[in-house]
């Protein structure tokens, strides 16, 4: 048997397990064989690990060239005092820009717009083609402007 | 102590392994898994300027598409702003706009839009009107009587 010179790893076995050092001995040994444990199905056990914001139209992010990357949600916003466009898009490699999103803004008829904010979560994530670079792009001119995007990649 | 019989299989217990080899259980894919398994992923957005019908698009022939998302904006002044339609359906709206800020769905149970159907933006008025939606095109040979 393998002694287990952790002391942390001792204090987290009797606090994790509420060992009652009174009366129990705390085990401090290993086990002969090692059991692994695996996750029955990773796939289930998603989580955000990219976001990424732009406050000028420039490249928010590029998706890896060796994995793929989901888009789960965005958030865009402007402020305007002439006509003018925010818009998240992608570009695919040899295609033209996909719209994922746009605002519009600072329209002289209606004051209320000089400012707009857009937040769109994907139930469906969107499956961003490796080596894509998402971007905020725009029209006219903005005295502020922001896009934020969320996201994961998968190893496999 | 009475004994009842709670739990009855209704066949033998198959063998987990053939000739050493783990046979796969066969799961159920969920909606998401088998969207992206038999589907191509559609990304649509455009935008319309001068008030009257547009057809943003078509469902090709022996496709269907499932649409997860839409959003909708405009810089228009007042009133009823833009309307999003089935041009086979005009009394139900898939989502409209009666102001001036973006409005953004997206659809956890997806729209369905059958083969050959067009969608309409019906917009009022002359200023500028931003659409977008999401989705999937399946074949519909892939597509079991849900």
């Amino acid at each position: 048997m393998a002694t287990i010179n952790n002391s942390d790893l001792m204090k987290e076995i009797v606090e994790d397990a509420k060992i009652q050092i009174n009366t129990d001995k705390v085990p401090s040994q290993l086990a002969e064989k090692v059991v692994p444990v695996m996750e029955v199905n990773p796939k289930f056990f998603r989580k955000i690990n990219v976001i990424a914001r732009a406050t000028s139209s420039s490249t928010i992010y590029t998706a890896p060239t060796n994995k793929d990357f989901f888009l789960t949600a965005y958030n865009m916003s402007g402020v305007s005092t002439a006509t003018g466009e925010i818009r998240l898009t992608v570009t695919p490699k040899n295609q033209a820009a996909i719209i994922i999103g746009t605002i519009e803004l600072g329209n002289t008829v209606a004051v209320d717009i000089s400012s707009d904010n857009i937040t769109q979560n994907f139930d469906r994530p969107i499956l961003i083609e490796r080596g894509s670079a998402i971007t905020l792009a725009s029209t006219g001119t903005q005295s502020l402007k922001q896009a934020t995007i969320f996201g994961y990649t998968v190893e496999e | 102590m009475a004994t009842h019989t709670v739990y009855k299989p209704t066949d033998k217990f198959k063998q987990v392994y053939t000739g050493g080899t783990l046979e796969p259980p066969k799961f159920m894919p969920s909606l998401n898994e088998w969207l992206r398994k038999k589907g191509a992923q559609k990304i649509q957005g455009g935008s319309v300027a001068v008030a009257g019908d547009y057809g943003i698009y078509t469902v090709p022939a022996n496709y269907s598409l499932f649409i997860t998302s839409v959003y909708l904006d405009t810089n228009l002044a007042a009133g009823v702003q833009a309307v999003w339609f089935l041009a086979s359906n005009t009394t139900e709206k898939i989502i409209a706009l009666n102001g001036v800020k973006a409005v953004a769905i997206s659809y956890q149970i997806p729209i369905l839009i059958e083969t050959k159907k067009q969608m309409v933006l019906s917009t009022l008025g002359n200023g500028l009107v931003q659409y977008g939606f999401t989705g999937f095109l399946i074949k519909n040979s892939e597509i079991p009587l849900f």
